[in-house]
């Protein structure tokens, strides 16, 4: 009806109905017009269609499926009985009616616990499972499936929000939404207008007179209005077209919007993303997968472009994508946020196109990838994974790996998450899509990108408010880190900038360094701004990862406190700038100070640290936005020579401090590791995160050293069991000793407590 | 030093929507019984520790969606398990009928070397509503059922009294065990010397 409607201007600078959620979404799914030409009125006639519509099929299938009547029984009583068996018979139909309605009334009575004081009132009840069992009949071809409750209740919710907020302005503004004053109510909106009466009981005949000028400043006054309150007025007004059938924020037909919003949800609007497929066990049309797994694989697929080491690492632990998308994508996410935060995501959702950017002849690889909502889908599944990464990384087995994946952690930084997805939306999209059809591809991206709300317009890349990294920032470290003048010049046009762009993504970004790139399309300069984009984000990640690293540092020091001076240790070390071998290291002897004080439950410590961690990634991002710019100069690829000086000095530093602070404890360690087997046991199992951070932490530092790659890459492939503090301090040296700086102190002491230690490993 | 990893039992739960595999999941791993568990999407699973002769195992039990017909999570989720639990409600006799459904399209779905042999176990849940008036499933009826089938176990548990669950899940981790080669467990002896540090450590999530 109205998904072929005008696209949006992209100047608009905020978007309309910005404080009305209900409203907003009721366009961006396709229901009312999204033209901001269109006007209230148009919007009301659709409204009041719909409502029409539903009032009609609600009138329909409930008589249906109600068992008939004495007087008007089916003549053919061998067919229409209680007892047929015959599924078309009108009993038939009513049994399987009052099924589904217990299967629905079984999830509703467990819908949102947590915001039971809404959801779970009679009212509300009633209201959920009316619609969930008219859609239901109304598509038996899909039927009730687990999970639709939990689609169907965040829009009655947003819906419900809007009538609140509309009270509220009301009272404000009592004055202009006063529609009774006059005393002749209209015949049509008297009969079907009774909620407002009811709100409005304490008028009598005398305010009503009193009232009369209103009319006069009526007029006046709404003119006067802001021009949000003037929306709401507009949107809340019985007298336009329509009456009040065509009232868009009305409580009376909640309900009916609140389908029509389900419908076009699980229909996706003719678009690509259609929830409904979700439940579907029906094949879909590109792979012989039932949709929810093709998007499942979508997902795993986007994220092998994007991070190919996380990828690699959950296909070895055999985690498969469908063990946890299954239930991301059933209910958009519903269960991994929170209400409030899942509302912040469907946002972002609706307001992406749904109809296909791909020609109906194009080859394609994933459905759900088609269009940029669908994409936006799957960009936030590999956002979500990304922000789990190096809690990923960390775990060995299927087991651990999607615990973390299947309890995905409370209160994330949605800002960090959704600026993720959307710079993730485009690779998405092109990712999909044969070369062949790239280039239409694009053209069509240019309307859909522009269309974005959030971009202002003219700007290809979105900045975020957390770190803004200009656009030329690693081109320009890349050129002073080779020092090539050729690189320079060429780096001027086009083509070559998204070449290095490329290149710089590559090694960034963990892609597989083999020539036959997935990515490398001909039309490289129109991904050059989603590769630019993309990697922007990278590198911020980048940033969050060390902050991350930094951050955790406070963690055992905050631990350390109670044995030595261990607080000012770490302070130092951040004021110094410290690389982050040297952070690690306080985090290492921090811990192996944990492993000792709290000896008798060493169960504890892991469980603690796995919590802390967390908690210190939400910190780490309060950092980013101040020492943003501070970390980069200091972590930079083109400081990489004296970074490696660098990172000996640290360990020089780390080791004075392991002597002069925490020497006995590091004593203690190995003793104690030989004495006892149990904290032996938990000492290394409490390392087991660090080799993935080593890594990543080694291979930005020095990205451009392929050898070094390769090998940390396969370092981090060990079983790294054993790997305890030792192996670890080895490998780094191992991979600074072409620096000519070499200290032997450092080496030796190093050794030393890694041999100990290596030999409790073995002898154990 | 790589077989120090303790075994891992793989336990799936199944049955109708709403008989309360959730609960007995959770009551048997954290001890405790709540209203308010959402239905469960797709599959979620809880691990616990759990001692057979003085061998410790950590059980990964998945708890499956009611509506899950097992074409979504494939066919890979479910091979490898060692153990099948089919959970019905004494209070709803279809949630009984529906049994013979569930194992076997288990067994189809799994595939299990010896589907004769492979270890199901039956919980006839919720006997604490109404004081037990309300059930229509006799604890004959459902014996007699497991009795055809191969001698299944049967339990008839309250995942809200907790009653029963600890005996018919460390039923389920010795058939879970019995369902396992034998040559996969190797288990140093040095870790008993550790003692009570050994309960500790082990549940800590990690598997090495």
């Amino acid at each position: 009806m109205s998904s072929a409607s005008v696209p949006e201007a992209s100047s608009t600078p905020q978007k309309r109905f910005s404080n009305l959620r209900g409203v907003r979404w009721r366009v961006d799914l396709g229901i009312l017009p999204s033209s901001p030409s269109a006007s209230i009125d148009d919007l009301r006639r659709v409204t009041a269609d719909t409502r029409r519509r539903y009032a009609t099929l609600r009138r329909r299938l409930l008589m249906d499926h109600h068992p008939p009547k004495d007087g008007d029984a089916s003549p053919d009583l061998t067919v229409d009985n209680p007892l047929s068996q015959n599924p078309d018979s009108t009993w038939g139909r009513f049994f399987s009616y009052a099924e589904l309605g217990r299967m629905v009334d079984q999830d509703l009575s467990r819908l949102y616990p947590e915001h039971s004081g809404y959801f779970h009132t009679p009212t509300c009840q009633a209201m959920l499972r009316r619609i969930l069992l008219l859609w239901c009949l109304q598509h038996p071809e899909h039927g009730y499936r687990q999970g639709m409750h939990e689609l169907l209740a965040p829009l009655v919710y947003v819906l419900h929000v809007d009538l609140d907020h509309l009270i509220q302005v009301q009272k404000l503004h009592e004055d202009c939404f006063n529609d009774e004053f006059d005393g002749i109510i209209l015949p049509e909106s008297d009969m079907i207008s009774n909620y407002r009466s009811r709100r409005i009981r304490n008028w009598d005949s005398g305010i009503e007179i009193e009232n009369n000028p209103y009319k006069v400043s009526n007029g006046l006054s709404v003119g006067e209005l802001d021009p949000h309150t003037r929306e709401i007025f507009l949107l809340s007004d019985s007298y336009g077209a329509e009456g009040e059938l065509g009232v868009i924020l009305s409580e009376r037909f909640m309900e009916h919007d609140a389908y029509c919003m389900l419908d076009y949800l699980m229909d996706g609007a003719q678009g690509v993303l259609a929830m409904a497929s979700f439940f579907s066990p029906v094949v879909g049309s590109s792979t012989n997968l039932p949709p929810v797994i093709e998007a499942s694989s979508a997902l795993y697929h986007l994220l092998s472009i994007v991070d190919h080491s996380l990828h690699a690492h959950l296909v070895e632990l055999g985690v498969e994508p469908q063990y946890f998308a299954l239930r991301w994508l059933r209910v958009l996410y519903g269960r991994e946020f929170c209400l409030d935060d899942l509302l912040v995501i469907w946002d972002e959702l609706f307001s992406s196109k749904n109809s296909s950017c791909i020609d109906s002849d194009a080859e394609y690889n994933f459905k759900v990838l088609c269009s940029p909502r669908g994409s936006f889908v799957a960009a936030l599944a590999v956002s979500m994974l990304l922000y789990l990464r190096s809690s990923l990384l960390a775990t060995e087995t299927a087991t651990t790996c999607l615990q973390r994946l299947l309890n995905f952690p409370q209160k994330p930084d949605m800002k960090k998450l959704i600026e993720k997805a959307k710079s993730l939306q485009m690779l998405a999209l092109e990712s999909n899509i044969t070369s062949s059809s790239s280039q239409r591809l694009s053209d069509k991206n240019k309307l859909n990108v522009s269309r974005g709300y959030s971009l202002p317009s003219g700007s290809a890349m979105p900045k975020t408010s957390v770190s803004v990294i200009p656009d030329s920032y690693w081109e320009e470290k890349w050129r002073v880190l080779h020092e090539d003048e050729e690189l320079r010049k060429q780096s001027n046009s086009e083509s070559s900038s998204s070449g290095i762009m490329k290149k710089i993504l590559t090694r960034k970004l963990s892609l597989s360094r083999t020539k036959s790139e997935p990515l490398e399309g001909k039309n490289a300069q129109s991904q050059s701004s989603v590769r630019r984009r993309l990697f922007d984000d990278s590198s911020k990640d980048i940033v969050a990862e060390i902050d991350h690293v930094k951050s955790e540092c406070y963690v055992p020091a905050f631990v350390l406190d109670n044995l030595n001076s261990g607080k000012s240790f770490t302070e130092k070390s951040v004021d110094q700038r410290t690389s982050d071998c040297m952070v690690e290291e306080t985090l290492l002897s921090g811990n192996s100070s944990m492993v000792l004080s709290p000896a008798t439950s060493p169960h504890d410590i892991g469980n603690d640290h796995g919590y802390e961690s967390e908690k210190s990634s939400v910190t780490s991002n309060s950092f980013l936005g101040d020492n943003d710019e501070e970390t980069l100069s200091t972590e930079d690829p083109c400081s990489q020579n004296h970074q490696d000086e660098e990172t000996i000095n640290m360990e020089e530093h780390c080791t004075q401090n392991l002597d002069n602070q925490l020497a006995q404890d590091v004593e203690a360690v190995s003793s104690v590791v030989i004495d006892t087997v149990p904290e032996q046991v938990a000492a290394p199992k409490d390392r087991k995160s660090f080799p993935g951070k080593f890594q990543w932490i080694w291979r930005f530092g020095r990205g451009c050293d392929e050898g070094n790659q390769k090998s940390l890459a396969g370092y981090s492939k060990k079983d790294s069991c054993n790997i305890s503090t030792c192996d670890a301090i080895y490998n780094s040296n191992g991979v600074n000793k072409r620096t000519e700086v070499g200290d032997k102190k450092v080496m030796d002491t190093l050794r030393s407590l890694g041999q100990s230690m290596l030999e409790n490993v073995q002898f154990l | 030093m790589a077989s120090r990893r303790r075994m891992l039992l793989k336990v799936i739960i199944l049955g109708d929507s709403g008989v309360g595999k959730t609960s007995l999941m959770n009551q048997y791993v954290n001890k405790k019984f709540s209203n308010q568990y959402k239905a469960t999407i797709g599959a979620d699973f809880l691990t616990k520790e759990v001692q057979i002769d003085d061998r410790l195992f950590t059980l990964q039990i998945w708890d499956t969606a009611g509506q899950e017909r097992f074409q979504s999570l494939g066919v890979a989720f479910y091979r490898g398990a060692d153990c099948c639990v089919l959970v019905y409600d004494v209070n709803v006799m279809k949630s009984f009928d529906n049994l013979n459904n569930w194992r076997e399209e288990f067994l189809l779905q799994a595939s299990p070397s010896d589907p004769e042999n492979f270890p199901f176990i039956v919980l006839g849940n919720k006997i604490d509503i109404d004081g037990g008036n309300s059930r229509v499933v006799s604890e004959k009826k459902a014996k007699a059922w497991c009795a055809s089938k191969g001698n299944i176990p049967y339990f008839e548990t309250s995942a809200k009294e907790g009653l029963n669950v600890e005996a018919a899940f460390q039923c389920i981790a010795m058939n879970a065990l019995k369902n396992e080669p034998e040559e996969d467990i190797y288990l140093p002896d040095t870790i008993d010397v550790a003692g009570g540090g050994r309960q500790l450590q082990r549940s800590s999530g990690c598997e090495c």
